[in-house]
């Protein structure tokens, strides 16, 4: 495959033509450009003519992408589809910005996360992307660590390679590496579809936490090489859970799988369980695979019980029965502050806690924040809880005494006092 | 005539031994003058463990800071051939430089260079007063200077207000930072801790994240000396 | 003084320790070393037991390490004829994977060894408290590996390309048509006498390799008892490209001789330390 050159003109279906810059890379399926069309710049993918198996399939439902738009901000999606010409074809995505790094290179701690915060931030990102995708009736098929990219910073997820998303039920030939993909399509006992998507999901998942693959430990290990026959042993037809309860066998080993043996039981047991569940029953069983729905409630718990220590490190609360825990970095001793309840959501009262906008608002936006805790500069022993969002919450101490806190306001924390944040969301603080 | 008989180049390990010195103004007097005596008196026995330890040579770098720093000599020499040179107080107390300079010597391409310079340093910090310039960005910078952190380190606080807490960041622990109130304290302590260092400095160990066995041997031993000599103090500064 | 040697067709390769001038008085060479060579390759591993004392069996421990480390590499060239250059991912996960497959098969052995061989009072009263306290109490201990801790080094050359594997200090030397060099990634916490270890939690994160088309002229490892013995590393360069010659003048055999002969004298005058080499040497060249 000859490289396109700088100033070459490709023709953009129903528009006009795009104009190639420069190469910017080149993956197994094609090569990306960065190109210049209609007054902007974008990334162009131009597939190998050899590497798409059955075309005419792959172009109709690339091109049925980009007619219904992207489910979601976290996915680069294809916005505009090329002409056919000398066999192949390609789109055009938006450019990645910059502050995104590999997912791979997280894993090889060759770039580190910011914090625990940035962490569960990624994961609620990934999740959502995925609900939308699936509610949209997408399914993606072909997760793995080269598809996405973190922030490490704040935890923003970008999804590429989206030109293998297609409506449920039907396939375009992909079939996914082996140590990602759910181990009914390593068997070939199915195609890929939504339910392998989330078996994928909580692989990543678990690769983010844990810095390791679920079924890799003693006896993984136990092999010089892993051939093609011992990976589809390993990955699809007895996979076998690292942690499975029931059996040892195929514990993390010390001196290899250091970080999933550090890092396992820093996690509460709920978030535990829910990893055990896919990796156990959930193989078998499709629906024992965690939905986004389940995965989004477990995050959304651990976000809330998690607190930000003065010395910079998050630690998190496993439940409400632990009265202390201990910093992870500076060894500094924390009691359990207040807690917000509000409907389901349990919120710890820490400094620089976040009161998020979805806990007392209608919306599905997991990020926008309505609250902060802080500290009062007189009396550092004093905290309050400053009103972020537009509206004014009406508060009502133990006492009975009521008050109005407008934006921008804030409300000492007490325990005992109710607050309610207008349209039915009210909490108490205890 | 054997194949191996003409092999250049074949040299023992070292270790080398630095001293950092406070040469302010406020060292000026008896205090300067100790420190001179009691460095250059410990310059013997140090030979003497240079040649009955056959495992290590000793090697000795000195760097004094008031305002701006000195090297005694650019670079480490040979304990054997070390000639101590008096020095003299006056100025400001340019912590935060010495420890910059520190960082840049600690390297492969400076005075670690040598293959066979092997051994992990030890490093002495003599000082009365706090610091006059910006200390903390240097020392953050030498804590994540590998020799510097698998160094030996030991600090002497002479007289009474050296910043004992300032000069514990240095050495990472306060039971080695150690104090000296009388010039015979000085000596000993002098004494002690070079004599220490390089008997514990000249033996192999494995890097684990959270233990350093040689430097809880050598805080062990200071410790234990640390509270013999407090007993014997008296206020002479 | 412990050899392993073979010679086939234009490879020579052979492997030897020799006990250190400070550890005469007790006997015990925690260097080891060894070699293997058939038609198809050629291996040379060294280990070096930790002389920290709490390392008590580290002189099993090397052992064990070296044949392990060899008949590891043996199973993967068997089991892995094609391996393609090129493809860099594939091609370091596999090397991952012997790594990985190495540290298992090395814990597995230094746990039967203790199995069978309790623990002696003299070897306990060398240990941490805490580990005293602990294997009294459990009759076993968690991190066991300590004891038999060692370093790690082992180079191969089969049809088609060459290989290093490295875990800790030590070094391994490539001589290439033009020069010397040390062709392994630095690994930054070995510093002064502190080394990296098979016995570490993370072992895996400091196991480096490296790999190359082609042929070596010669390639070396060594225990870090060699390159201190040494003022520069061009002195080091210069004493091993006498091995090679002497390999070329005089024959496999003698050079071997005259090489441990030497071993003794340069730890004299030296590192004072254990020293070993593995050469794999193209005399053809």
């Amino acid at each position: 495959m000859i490289d396109l050159k700088r100033n070459e003109r490709i023709q953009i279906k129903n528009g006009s033509k795009a104009e190639v810059i420069q190469k910017i890379g080149e993956g197994g399926q094609g090569a990306v450009y960065k190109v210049h069309y209609a007054r902007e710049d974008y990334a162009m993918k131009l597939y190998f003519p050899r590497a798409i198996k059955r075309k005419n399939e792959f172009y109709a439902n690339l091109e049925n992408n980009v007619v219904n738009g992207s489910p979601n901000a976290s996915f680069l999606w294809p916005l505009y589809i090329t002409e056919i010409k000398n066999g192949t074809f390609g789109y055009l995505m938006k450019l990645r910005p910059a502050g995104y790094e590999d997912f791979s290179k997280i894993l090889t701690a060759k770039v580190r996360m910011d914090s625990d915060l940035a962490i569960i931030n990624a994961a609620l990102h990934l999740v959502n992307a995925f609900k939308d995708l699936h509610s949209k009736g997408y399914s993606y098929q072909d997760l793995n660590d080269g598809n996405f990219f973190i922030n490490p910073t704040n935890g923003d997820v970008l999804i590429c390679d989206n030109d293998n998303v297609a409506p449920y039920g039907q396939n375009v030939g992909v079939d996914g590496k082996s140590r990602y993909i759910a181990p009914e399509v390593v068997t070939g006992k199915s195609r890929p579809n939504v339910h392998t998507d989330r078996f994928s999901l909580a692989v990543v998942l678990f690769m983010l936490f844990f810095r390791g693959h679920p079924f890799e430990g003693a006896k993984t290990a136990s092999h010089c090489c892993l051939t093609e026959q011992l990976e589809k042993e390993y990955y699809g037809v007895h996979p076998l859970f690292c942690y499975d309860p029931k059996d040892n066998s195929n514990r993390p080993v010390r001196g290899i799988h250091n970080n999933v043996i550090r890092l396992w039981d820093m996690y509460p047991k709920y978030i535990q369980d829910a990893f055990t569940k896919v990796f156990t029953v959930g193989i078998k069983d499709v629906n024992e695979r965690l939905t986004e729905r389940e995965w989004t409630n477990i995050l959304l718990r651990y976000r809330n019980a998690t607190i930000h220590c003065s010395c910079g490190c998050y630690n998190t609360f496993e439940d409400e029965s632990q009265v202390r825990l201990t910093c992870a970095d500076c060894g500094a001793e924390i009691n359990r502050p207040l807690i917000l309840t509000i409907k389901k959501n349990k919120i710890y009262l820490y400094p620089d806690s976040r009161l998020y906008t979805y806990q007392v608002e209608d919306t599905d936006d997991l990020f926008q924040e309505s609250g902060i805790v802080i500290v009062n500069k007189a009396n550092k022993s004093l905290w309050g809880l400053k009103n972020l969002s537009k509206n004014s919450w009406i508060v009502e101490y133990a006492g009975g005494e009521q008050k109005v806190i407008p934006s921008g306001g804030v409300l000492v924390l007490l325990k005992g006092t109710k607050i309610f944040f207008g349209n039915e969301y009210s909490g108490e603080i205890n | 005539m054997g194949k191996y008989d003409n092999v250049e180049g074949i040299a023992r390990r070292t270790m080398i031994l630095f001293f950092l010195i406070d040469t302010s103004n406020s060292m000026s007097g008896t205090k300067i003058g100790e420190v001179n005596d009691a460095i250059e008196g410990v310059i013997p026995e140090i030979k003497e463990i240079s040649a009955s330890n056959a495992d290590a040579l000793i090697k000795i770098a000195c760097l004094t800071f008031s305002t701006g720093i000195k090297w005694m000599y650019p670079n480490p020499v040979d304990v054997n051939d070390f000639k101590w040179s008096y020095v003299n107080a006056g100025g400001m107390t340019e912590m935060g430089k010495a420890f910059e300079v520190l960082n840049e010597k600690l390297s492969r391409n400076e005075f670690m260079a040598e293959v066979a310079g092997s051994y992990a340093p030890a490093i002495f910090l003599l000082s009365d007063g706090a610091p006059t310039d910006e200390y903390k960005e240097a020392i953050d910078k030498l804590k994540k200077n590998n020799w510097f952190k698998y160094a030996l380190k030991a600090a002497v606080a002479i007289g009474d207000d050296a910043d004992k807490e300032m000069l514990a960041t240095f050495t990472g622990d306060d039971e080695l930072v150690l104090t000296a109130h009388s010039p015979e304290a000085l000596r000993k302590v002098i004494r002690f801790v070079s004599v220490t260092a390089s008997k514990i400095g000249s033996k192999s160990s494995v890097s684990t994240q959270t233990n350093n066995a040689k430097q809880d041997d050598f805080a062990e031993q200071i410790t234990e000396f640390n509270s013999d000599l407090i007993d014997s103090q008296n206020d002479n500064w | 003084m412990i050899i392993g040697n073979k010679n086939i067709s234009n490879i020579k390769s052979f492997a030897l320790s020799q006990i250190g001038a400070s550890h005469k008085d007790y006997e015990i060479c925690e260097d080891y070393s060894g070699s293997y060579q058939d038609d198809i390759m050629s291996i040379v591993c060294v280990a070096d037991g930790h002389g920290d004392s709490r390392c008590v069996r580290a002189n099993i421990g090397s052992q064990i390490a070296v044949e392990v480390g060899i008949q590891a590499v043996r199973e993967f060239i068997s089991n892995q004829p094609n391996i393609d250059l090129k493809d860099t991912k594939e091609t370091d996960k596999a090397f991952v994977q012997l790594k990985s497959y190495i540290l298992y098969k090395w814990l597995e052995k230094i746990k039967e060894h203790l199995d069978y061989n309790p623990l002696k009072d003299d070897e306990r009263r060398l240990m941490d408290i805490e580990m005293q306290e602990e294997y009294e109490r459990d009759g076993t201990i968690k991190y066991f590996p300590l004891l038999y801790g060692s370093t790690f080094i082992l180079a191969c050359v089969t049809n088609g390309f060459y290989f290093a594997l490295q875990l800790g200090d030590g070094d391994v030397v490539l001589r290439t048509k033009k020069a010397y060099i040390f062709p392994m990634p630095e690994d930054e916490r070995c510093v002064g006498n502190f080394t990296t270890s098979l016995c570490n939690a993370d072992a895996i994160d400091s196991f480096r390799h490296f790999y190359e088309k082609g042929s070596p002229r010669a390639l070396f490892v060594c225990t870090d008892g060699l390159k201190n013995s040494f003022a520069e590393s061009k002195f080091l360069f210069l004493f091993l490209e006498k091995v090679g010659e002497n390999v070329l003048e005089s024959g496999e055999v003698k050079a071997v001789n005259d090489l441990s002969v030497f071993l003794d004298t340069l730890s004299e005058m030296g590192s004072r330390d254990d020293i070993s080499i593995g050469a794999i040497i193209d005399i053809g060249e």
